[in-house]
């Protein structure tokens, strides 16, 4: 009686099944690469995936605040590494000044692309698209496309240390960071207006509320996030990375929209973006212990990435007409 | 079509944004002249030109599809992958490798119309997808390394004389450059691209069909791609990964700088063949001066913003997203 009044086209279009679908997909990933190669589930395993998934979800987190707004950032990932490369070019033996102006020019940079949409009233995805260069040519000229190796044991302590036995320290400043930033999407007003201007932009508006000032704030936490994360990043790396722009880019976008944000905003949220997040990172992982081709790979994310854009498009614009640009 | 044609005529004043790009092209010519006397000898203006051809050519599908207010970002990714086709059937078909390039162009071209109109997918987020399974493809078809091309006449056709001292690439370009022009003026499909530029959804409920012009656009941006990728390839006697990777944001710049706006309904053909001669004098006149292709990517990313900021129909939006 009950089953027959819910149908599964409708189940499968619906705004739920977009919430619960990357938990399932999680999960059976899981259990695909414990068969397929069971020390995947190895204890040490698992830890090199949320070690390797922190730095991604920090980026990942960032990009959730523009798309909860309706606006896209195609600059991430290549912040990350400008960042990472201006500060490292100044103070190359790190220490905690680099560590202040890395997470600097993460804002800055986050910010000059909010006030650049603002100030021009341009789309947001023409200004990341031309920033992303820009930060990739900042990042690639400085070095002539070469990384910045830092010594230094006190630098690597920060993501490699162990403050709580067994667990990397990277883990906890990617979890407190997090943290902090999911209580500003939930509870404080900066984080409700985002998700209202991604629900209706006009109607806000109308409310006499300054779109225009979030819509910078929600670019500069995309920016901050990218300097935290540059920071743990060249720690755990030992050196600043030129040129790891597009892998996070694409993978940062992939988490957000595979998590359920979705693309129109107003739905979805830093949450949704964590478990986004451990599917990528699962998905990546168990790739390359299977040895698929990091090639391979794009072309899986990339087909992966359209599912999931359809699928969250179709839960919401069901019944109308849409025609896209 | 009586919307376009009962348009009132164009007023006396010219408008600052169409001054823009004649006035930097000016200047930029002043100036690299200037600096590099050999910059305008005869020689290296039919250098300039081979250069334009092939970016113009991927520009005059570009146009189609910003005209109609779409993007697509995958435009590198389809020449990289188009002319690595090619370039890897050259042994099994000669010289016609070239026209299994330009089909693969096409079938990606048709397959981003799907996406954006039948998964309703916005083509900025679609393309960024493709682009990235496309450059995967072409790196894993090659096994990153490049693909010589030996054959002399497959590089005949880009290399070869047919008019004497005229490589054959320019009067291909110029007679893409005349099919589009051709296309926007003259056909129902491309006055219908300047509609849905101006408004999609009046457009639909003026009984034209929406999705099937944007799949048909789509298509016929992804041949000239696929013509573009197969021409690189016999120009670089070579297929390479990511080859094409540069003219992603040159091509959108060109058309950007031409006088489209991102919104589309504005503009035409001439005008990215404009922002083309633009574009590569500015490329090679950075070229000239030393210049690092990265730092050139920076200079194209603020001409798109500069470009995409004087051509913006300001009037009409509501909000921008």
């Amino acid at each position: 009686m009950f089953l027959k009044n819910i149908r599964l086209k409708d189940f499968v279009r619906s705004e739920r099944f977009v919430a619960v679908l990357p938990y399932f997909l999680v999960f059976i990933l899981f259990l695909i690469f414990t068969a397929l190669y069971p020390s995947f589930a190895n204890i040490r395993n698992i830890t090199g995936i949320l070690t390797v998934s922190t730095v991604f979800l920090l980026v990942a987190a960032g990009e959730t605040f523009p798309i909860l707004m309706g606006s896209i950032d195609l600059s991430i990932g290549t912040m990350l590494s400008s960042s990472s490369i201006v500060a490292a070019y100044l103070f190359p033996y790190g220490g905690p000044w680099m560590i202040v102006v890395a997470i600097v020019m993460g804002l800055i940079s986050g910010i000059v692309n909010g006030s650049l949409i603002v100030a021009l009233r341009l789309p947001s995805f023409i200004v990341t698209l031309a920033m992303m260069f820009a930060y990739r040519g900042i990042a690639t000229s400085l070095t002539s496309g070469y990384n910045i190796n830092i010594r230094s044991r006190s630098f690597s302590w920060i993501s490699t240390g162990e403050i709580i036995p067994g667990v990397p320290n990277i883990l906890l400043w990617g979890f407190i960071v997090f943290f902090i930033f999911v209580i500003i999407s939930t509870r404080t007003k900066i984080g409700r207006y985002i998700y209202a201007i991604g629900g209706n932009e006009s109607a806000v508006k109308r409310m006499g509320i300054n779109v225009d000032k979030y819509r910078i704030i929600a670019f500069a936490f995309s920016g901050l996030l990218n300097g935290i994360a540059c920071v743990l990043l060249s720690s755990y790396l030992g050196m600043a990375p030129a040129r790891l722009g597009d892998k996070y880019l694409f993978n940062g976008l992939t988490a957000v929209i595979v998590g359920g944000t979705s693309i129109f905003g107003g739905i979805g949220g830093l949450m949704r973006t964590l478990i986004g997040v451990l599917l990528i990172g699962v998905f990546d992982n168990g790739m390359n212990l299977i040895g698929v081709d990091s090639r391979g790979q794009d072309i899986a994310k990339g087909v992966l990435l359209i599912i999931a854009i359809s699928v969250t498009i179709l839960s919401q614009k069901r019944g109308k007409i849409i025609l896209t640009k | 079509m009586g919307v376009v044609e009962s348009m009132p005529r164009k007023t006396r004043n010219i408008p600052l944004s169409k001054l823009l790009t004649p006035a930097l092209l000016i200047a930029m010519l002043l100036f690299f002249g200037v600096q590099y006397p050999t910059f305008l000898a005869g020689s290296s203006i039919m250098n300039l030109l081979r250069q334009m051809s092939i970016r113009v050519i991927a520009a005059m599908g570009m146009s189609m599809i910003i005209l109609m207010g779409s993007i697509d970002v995958s435009v590198g990714a389809t020449l990289t992958f188009s002319g690595t086709i090619a370039a890897l059937s050259i042994p099994l078909l000669g010289w016609s490798a070239i026209f299994l390039g330009i089909i693969t162009g096409s079938v990606i071209g048709l397959s981003n119309g799907f996406i954006a109109t039948r998964l309703k997918i916005p083509t900025f987020l679609s393309t960024i997808a493709v682009m990235g399974i496309l450059n995967g493809a072409s790196a894993l078809i090659l096994k990153g390394s490049p693909f010589n091309i030996t054959s002399k006449i497959y590089l005949d056709i880009t290399k070869g004389h047919l008019i004497p001292n005229v490589s054959n690439i320019i009067p291909i370009s110029i007679s893409v450059i005349l099919i589009t022009i051709f296309i926007l003026r003259k056909t129902m499909f491309g006055r219908s691209l300047y509609l849905i530029g101006g408004d999609a959804y009046v457009s639909q409920y003026a009984g034209i069909n929406v999705p099937l012009v944007q799949i048909l656009a789509f298509t016929i941006h992804g041949t000239f791609a696929g013509l573009a990728g197969s021409l690189q390839a016999s120009v670089l006697e070579a297929a390479c990964p990511f080859m094409g990777d540069p003219y992603t944001l040159s091509v959108i710049a060109v058309v950007v700088m031409g006088g489209i706006p991102l919104s589309g309904g504005k503009g035409g053909a001439l005008g990215t063949v404009l922002g083309t001669v633009l574009i590569t004098i500015l490329a090679s006149g950075m070229n000239f001066m030393g210049v690092t292709p990265e730092v050139r990517d920076v200079a194209m990313g603020f001409l798109i913003i500069l470009g995409a900021s004087t051509t913006q129909d300001r009037s009409r939006e509501i909000s921008i997203k």
